[in-house]
């Protein structure tokens, strides 16, 4: 069967809102994840936002808009209740240190991407401890390694989906 | 892999300037993320408006997957406790002699108490709470331990007042929305709860942990500290929380502190109650009535 029910498969322009919606999108929708229904007593779930910011990064080069790290930050730090500046001030500073090593590197491969989000989310994860205990809080470091060892080996699988909703908005 | 083409925008004066406009944009929005972060420092209360509004939207939508999530992780447990049911029946079965002496104690405790009580005309009268509530999602990503409650300002809440569920004190209410409100639970660091141990009463101080525990500093140094399996109840101690709200028990003693858990578990806790703040009454301050002495002369 050559015609399927909806559009023709042959000689397909790939949608431009779609294209361009389906990055941050995905970044919203894993931002409001906390809105999801469950109480966590221990800070554990693995920061998918994040992580999908980093991977689409990684993957695509032009991706995001130099100032994507702040509006995307921003809607961030409303949905996870982080101190409003947080994620904004992270997620830009996290994709200019990409930008930097980006100018420095002469070739990509699977590893490198990994240790280059593996050191951001931990970074950015400790950062963010700091800042919420600076702003009232007095947690200790150790109680979010175990979130920080997940979110990490969590990214080849998160990087993955992102390359598979990468080749879907194209289609 | 070879690298991309990088950024360049070409000889085009006007993609130059735009692509010169976004990183402009950028560092000040991050100027601007730093500002906001002194702001929650300097003033964490006058910070709460944004991030209520946003409660006020998410709130349905955990409401509603909240129904689902509790059957799911009902399930999960009673899988659970097949496992261990065996050890348990016998440490239970222990537990229930131990008990059943201790609750003749209390019943002739609690016909004293109401005798007493009488004597002395202390018609305690209980504060009826201000609404029953939903607890529907908590922040996992986070590391204050933050939960929101499907009621807010139009129902009634306001700020700081108590939540507690029927197992025991969940937390305070820190910033109410007009249909969902934020509590801050006792297992957070930034929370501290004055409570006393049910059995002699010894006072001391409950801190969260960050990790769901909480941790006990007694208040009376060198004396005979918290045991594991001791049950502390809020002393209403400087107000706010009511005094006789069960909080938690002991599980450890090591030599960084006391380590106790929560007994309302927020992850199987479904309603919660929210209370009036508790205050302390004040001495009347007529017996402070003795005149300042002759100062004026100094003025004239």
């Amino acid at each position: 069967m050559i015609f399927s029910a909806g559009r023709s498969q042959l000689d397909r322009q790939p949608s431009l809102t779609k294209i361009r919606l389906v990055p941050t999108a995905s970044v919203m929708l894993a931002s409001l994840m906390p809105a999801m229904p469950m109480i966590a007593t221990t800070p554990l779930m693995p920061p998918v936002a994040l992580m999908l910011f980093l991977a689409w990064r990684l993957l695509q080069r032009e991706i995001w808009y130099p100032w994507a790290g702040v509006a995307l930050g921003l809607f961030y730090d409303l949905s996870v209740k982080q101190p409003p500046g947080s994620a904004m001030m992270l997620w830009t500073v996290a994709q200019s240190l990409i930008a930097l090593f980006d100018q420095r590197a002469l070739w990509r491969d699977y590893w490198q991407d990994w240790i280059i989000s593996a050191l951001l989310i931990a970074a950015v994860l400790s950062a963010q401890l700091v800042i919420a205990n600076w702003t009232g809080g007095h947690t200790r470091w150790i109680v979010i390694v175990p979130q920080i060892i997940i979110a990490i080996l969590l990214q080849p699988l998160v990087m993955r989906f992102c390359g598979y909703l990468d080749q879907w908005r194209f289609r | 892999m070879a690298p991309q083409p990088s950024r360049r925008p070409g000889f085009s004066r006007r993609a130059r300037f735009g692509l010169f406009i976004g990183y402009l944009i950028a560092m000040l929005g991050a100027l601007t993320g730093v500002l906001l972060l002194v702001t929650a420092h300097v003033d964490p209360a006058g910070n709460n408006a944004l991030r209520a509004a946003l409660g006020d939207i998410v709130s349905p939508l955990s409401s509603a997957g909240r129904t689902a999530v509790r059957g799911a992780s009902s399930l999960g447990s009673s899988i659970l406790a097949y496992v261990d049911a065996g050890s348990k029946n016998r440490a239970m079965l222990a537990e229930v002699t131990a008990n059943r002496t201790k609750l003749i104690a209390g019943e002739n405790a609690i016909h004293e108490n109401e005798r007493l009580r009488g004597l002395l005309r202390l018609a305690q009268a209980d504060a009826a709470p201000v609404i029953a509530a939903r607890l529907i999602s908590s922040t996992g990503e986070n590391s204050r331990r933050y939960a929101m409650l499907d009621k807010g300002s139009l129902h009634g809440i306001t700020s700081g007042a108590p939540v507690r569920s029927v197992d025991g004190l969940v937390g305070q209410v820190v910033q109410t929305g007009a249909i969902s409100s934020q509590i801050l639970l006792i297992s957070d660091s930034g929370a501290v709860v004055p409570v006393r141990r049910v059995s002699d009463g010894l006072t001391g101080l409950a801190v969260g942990t960050g990790d769901g525990l909480l941790s006990v500093r007694a208040l009376v140094a060198g004396a005979a500290s918290f045991k594991p399996r001791d049950v502390l109840v809020t002393s209403g101690a400087g107000g706010l929380y009511p005094p006789g709200i069960p909080v938690a028990s002991v599980i450890s003693v090591n030599h960084d502190g006391v380590v106790a858990r929560p007994l309302a578990d927020p992850e199987a806790l479904d309603f919660a109650l929210v209370l009036h703040p508790f205050s302390v009454p004040l001495p009347t301050p007529t017996t402070i009535t003795a005149k300042p002495k002759k100062r004026h002369k100094v003025e004239e």
